[in-house]
């Protein structure tokens, strides 16, 4: 089994579309949402949410790229562009086929699918001939191996809101075991448009004013749009080119809940959390920041604190807990990715960043969440927690990479 | 407003599987069996069916206790909805 280590990163967030504005955001205590400003927003009821401002596809893309894109596919490519140069890997001498892409999306070319209907049903007028590759769901994986001249294993992982982690895990554990030497994996999500978020307005969870996680009077999730990408590596490949290593991967842990569609359930999250310690033969005292799933809503809070409770005992109370959903919201699929980046970036600065907007505690959530203000802290682990509607768990370890 | 009480009670009962005749005002809606999707289901169908939107959010403090809460609610909605038509 080789050892897994991460080498780049890339990201496109409403709080900073480079790793080093976003992390500096995070750290600020930057909250990223705003009225949206998408076509046809004055349709929705939501004022809060979190937009990719000022993106700008001809800085990533040419202008034939990005025509055959949904922004789903733009965010991906252009977060994976980042990456590949953060890592200084040079797809040459035999590396791109042996090196994967494996990326989370929840719902695929939203954008696409609102414009195209809207056209179809409303103009009474044609379609576009590139309507189906850019709303196919594989479409950021392909899009990715295109721009960045990855030859190995490519697809696309879906499990809504846990889709990027279990991107991560699956990269992981091909690479651990041999199967590619290296993967650029990671998420994206674009679902900031009207028939989207009227979707999340019909569930009755979006908050009215802000993302609370784990406050007493959190009235549920902001949604957002980002993507975040990483590269994963064999120490061993990553010290033949001589990488700047970044953070190690150390466990995988997913499960199912085979409950209940939307509610979450305790035991799902707890299996996961186990077996990706287990999967990294740590002890939970060794653990030291939790990136929550924390997405706001009442029900998630409370389930994963009670989870939490049940892995780590006693020492729960011991854990850094914060959920980075209260500054960037909710980005579903990518929502994973882009929680490992900070993650990392705790890792190597020794920063927790906090959970902003916080009230008041809640019974229910009575661990400690770093409140409205980051914290130093020497973390050797952090574990990222994402838990899906549809009842799909997943949680990744990462540690301090000693060398 | 009675039809307003047997129109809910029907949408609870189709909800619940059961004989609208099962379900009494003074119930409690979370004895009913009703799980978190059916109570999003249940709004919707109320919505659509009296032409209102119901303040609910699975997030918020605020829940209807009985049937008959529901009721009254959605009997004050529609009676705001026709004085702010007649205005």
């Amino acid at each position: 089994m080789n050892r897994v280590v991460i080498t780049g990163m890339g990201v496109l967030a409403p709080i900073g579309q480079t790793v080093a504005d976003y992390w500096n955001a995070l750290v600020a205590g930057t909250v990223g949402f705003a009225a949206p400003t998408f076509a046809e927003s004055s349709r929705v009821n939501t004022r809060v949410i979190g937009e990719l401002k000022n993106f700008d596809a001809s800085a990533h893309l040419t202008s034939s790229q990005a025509g055959m894109m949904d922004r789903v596919s733009q965010i991906m490519v252009a977060a994976a562009k980042q990456a590949v140069a953060h890592a200084g890997l040079a797809m040459n001498n035999g590396v791109a086929e042996r090196t994967a892409a494996i990326i989370g999306t929840g719902a695929g070319g939203l954008t696409t699918i609102d414009e195209s209907l809207r056209k179809l049903y409303v103009d009474n007028a044609r379609l576009h001939p590139l309507t189906i590759p850019k709303v196919m769901v594989n479409a950021p994986a392909s899009q990715v191996s295109m721009a960045c001249g990855i030859k190995g294993p490519a697809f696309v992982i879906a499990s809504a809101c846990a889709s990027s982690t279990h991107a991560m895990g699956v990269a992981f554990n091909m690479v651990r075991s041999g199967v590619v030497s290296c993967a650029l994996t990671g998420g994206t999500e674009s679902c900031v448009s009207t028939g989207s978020v009227k979707g999340w307005e019909a569930m009755r969870i979006l908050a009215p004013d802000t993302c609370r996680p784990f406050s007493r009077d959190r009235k549920g999730l902001v949604l957002a749009e980002g993507a975040a990408a990483l590269i994963f590596e064999t120490l061993d490949h990553a010290r033949a080119r001589g990488a700047d290593i970044l953070a190690e991967v150390a466990g995988f842990g997913m499960s199912s809940d085979a409950h209940d569609l939307t509610s979450p359930d305790v035991g799902g999250m707890t299996r996961a959390i186990a077996g990706a310690l287990a999967d990294a033969g740590l002890s939970p005292d060794a653990v030291d920041y939790v990136n929550a799933h924390g997405t706001g809503t009442t029900a998630n809070d409370a389930s994963e604190t009670t989870a939490l409770h049940q892995v780590f005992g006693p020492y729960a109370r011991k854990l850094a807990i914060s959920s980075t959903k209260s500054m960037v919201g909710h980005a579903l699929g990518a929502a994973g990715a882009l929680e490992q980046v900070a993650a990392v970036m705790a890792l190597r600065d020794g920063i927790v960043p906090p959970t902003m907007n916080y009230l008041e505690p809640d019974p229910a959530c009575d661990l400690d969440y770093v409140p409205n203000e980051a914290r130093r802290k020497p973390i050797k682990v952090a574990l990222n927690n994402s838990f899906a509607f549809g009842g799909l768990n997943a949680a990744l370890l990462t540690r301090r990479f000693d060398a | 407003m009675a039809e307003v009480a047997e129109m809910i009670i029907g949408f609870i009962a189709k909800e619940v599987k059961k004989d609208p005749g099962e379900i009494k005002p003074g119930d409690h809606i979370t004895d009913l069996g009703l799980d978190s999707f059916s109570v999003i289901e249940l709004t919707f169908a109320i919505e659509e069916a009296f032409d209102i939107e119901v303040p609910y959010n699975a997030n918020s403090a605020e829940k209807f206790e009985t049937v008959n809460d529901l009721i009254q609610a959605v009997e004050q909605l529609v009676a705001d909805k026709k004085k702010l038509a007649s205005a």
